[in-house]
């Protein structure tokens, strides 16, 4: 680069750091963002206990009735119990507590320069495409509730998984699929309540809530110190395996779903 | 493994206005910058930096961890940035980008640096080297970042930015003797 160039770029640089936003922009588009924080998250509540609770109880109740009766038939058989163990081994985990101490706390230094490293955005890429970089068969739903379509779909390298999202009136959830080597059963607060779905032929696990992370503030410095379980926070989530796959159906975190677990249900048994 | 700094804001953020409002103040900056970059219109670039924080709201949940928060952030703004160019606003003139860059604080440009033209100039560059300039003057990531960013080597980075800088003097020298 000659002197020229660099004088240039020096130039570009420093007309770049001036640049700010309008201060009453920044501080009215913050007072928005906070209100509309609190709208969301009520809003989010209020629907999904409106949806579960009244609207499909009776399919729940009796999707669970089904369910007992499969069950307690597949655990009275010792060869079938010791299998449905072992499917069910890579789902939930309850903790043997609702609150979580980190080994290592976390500490953040409010309004210090972000240190950013750049990933590169996935490409937008097809089931087959995905498929083939995952290097084994991908299963998509031969039915989803109507309305929602799929948006995304990527395989996640580092956690051998692929996922596909699904979006109807923003409102979406994940359908992850990972081998069963690569999987790890996921750990649930001691209080969370497991509630066993029908996947086809196998036995799944259905959870609400979320872990949510403690902190402590002194003056700029936020210390994450543990988590503690939360069974009201919203997101839904639903794990089965069937053969060497194991299947992770959730929201996004801070939504629960729209749908009754029957449609959850029906979804996942259309896997093909 | 480095723990993204952002990613224990990230968490609390689905729950904690308060952690939310403190993300935004972290990057609204790096993000107008951005935008504006792209955009070249002050009133577009502040309607698109608000799209990107609501739609980050919205889905803040859907941030998984997978990536840093950052990238996750500008991954939005570019979006945003794309839905704009394929509206009706992709053919600012240089008159328009001067009206409506008048209030970024000229004061503080040097002469044909001023932001108006800079920005069209950048739009004249090939799309490759404008992005590439975009993201490491205004995004201010490294060249191995951006890299990361376009797809491309951290040596391939620094050809286009070398070739977009050597462009950009070019046209804005070529502005200034036609004014």
């Amino acid at each position: 680069m000659t002197d020229q160039d660099e004088r240039f770029a020096a130039e570009l640089m420093h007309l770049a750091d001036r640049i700010q936003p309008d201060a009453n922009f920044k501080a009215s588009l913050e007072q928005h963002l906070r209100v509309s924080h609190s709208t969301l998250t009520r809003s989010n509540e209020g629907q999904s206990k409106m949806t579960y609770r009244f609207s499909n109880l009776g399919r729940f109740i009796a999707a669970a009735a089904a369910l007992l009766i499969v069950v307690t038939l597949t655990l009275a058989v010792p060869p079938l119990r010791s299998f449905a163990q072992e499917m069910l081994d890579l789902l939930f985990n309850r903790a043997a507590s609702d609150n979580e101490v980190f080994e290592t706390p976390v500490v953040v230094q409010l309004q210090t320069t972000p240190t950013v490293t750049f990933h590169e955005p996935r490409p937008a890429l097809t089931v087959e495409q995905v498929e083939a970089q995952a290097g084994f068969d991908v299963l998509v739903p031969a039915y989803v509730p109507a309305g929602y379509e799929l948006q995304d779909v990527y395989y996640d390298e580092g956690g051998k998984l692929v996922s596909q999202f699904y979006m109807r009136n923003g409102l979406g959830f994940n359908l992850v699929q990972m081998q069963a080597q690569s999987a790890e059963p996921l750990e649930v607060g001691a209080s969370a309540e497991i509630i066993e779905v029908t996947i086809g032929d196998v036995v799944g696990q259905y959870v609400e809530g979320n872990w949510t992370v403690t902190s402590t503030r002194d003056g700029d410095t936020v210390t994450f110190a543990g988590q503690t379980w939360d069974s009201d926070f919203p997101f839904s989530q639903m794990r089965w395996q069937v053969g060497d796959s194991v299947f992770w159906l959730m929201t996004t975190l801070g939504q629960r779903s729209d749908l009754p677990l029957s449609e959850w249900e029906a979804m996942a048994s259309s896997l093909q | 493994m480095t723990i993204d700094p952002d990613a224990p804001l990230a968490h609390a953020a689905r729950r904690d206005p308060d952690a939310f409002a403190e993300l935004y103040r972290r990057h609204v900056d790096r993000v107008y910058r951005y935008l504006l970059s792209r955009v070249g219109h002050v009133q577009d670039a502040q309607d698109l930096t608000a799209q990107t924080f609501t739609a980050a709201l919205e889905g803040i949940g859907h941030y998984n961890g997978q990536g840093v928060f950052a990238a996750w952030l500008l991954g939005i703004a570019r979006r945003k940035a794309a839905d704009f160019f394929r509206g009706s606003r992709s053919d600012l003139s240089l008159e328009l980008v001067e009206d409506v860059l008048v209030d970024v604080s000229t004061a503080h440009i040097e002469d044909r640096l001023q932001m108006a033209e800079v920005v069209h100039a950048i739009r004249q560059l090939s799309p490759d080297r404008a992005e590439a300039l975009a993201l490491r003057v205004f995004g201010g990531l490294s060249a191995a970042e951006a890299g990361q960013v376009m797809g491309k080597g951290e040596d391939a980075i620094n050809m286009l930015v070398h070739r977009a800088m050597r462009d950009l003097r070019e046209r804005l020298v070529i502005c200034e003797v036609e004014s």
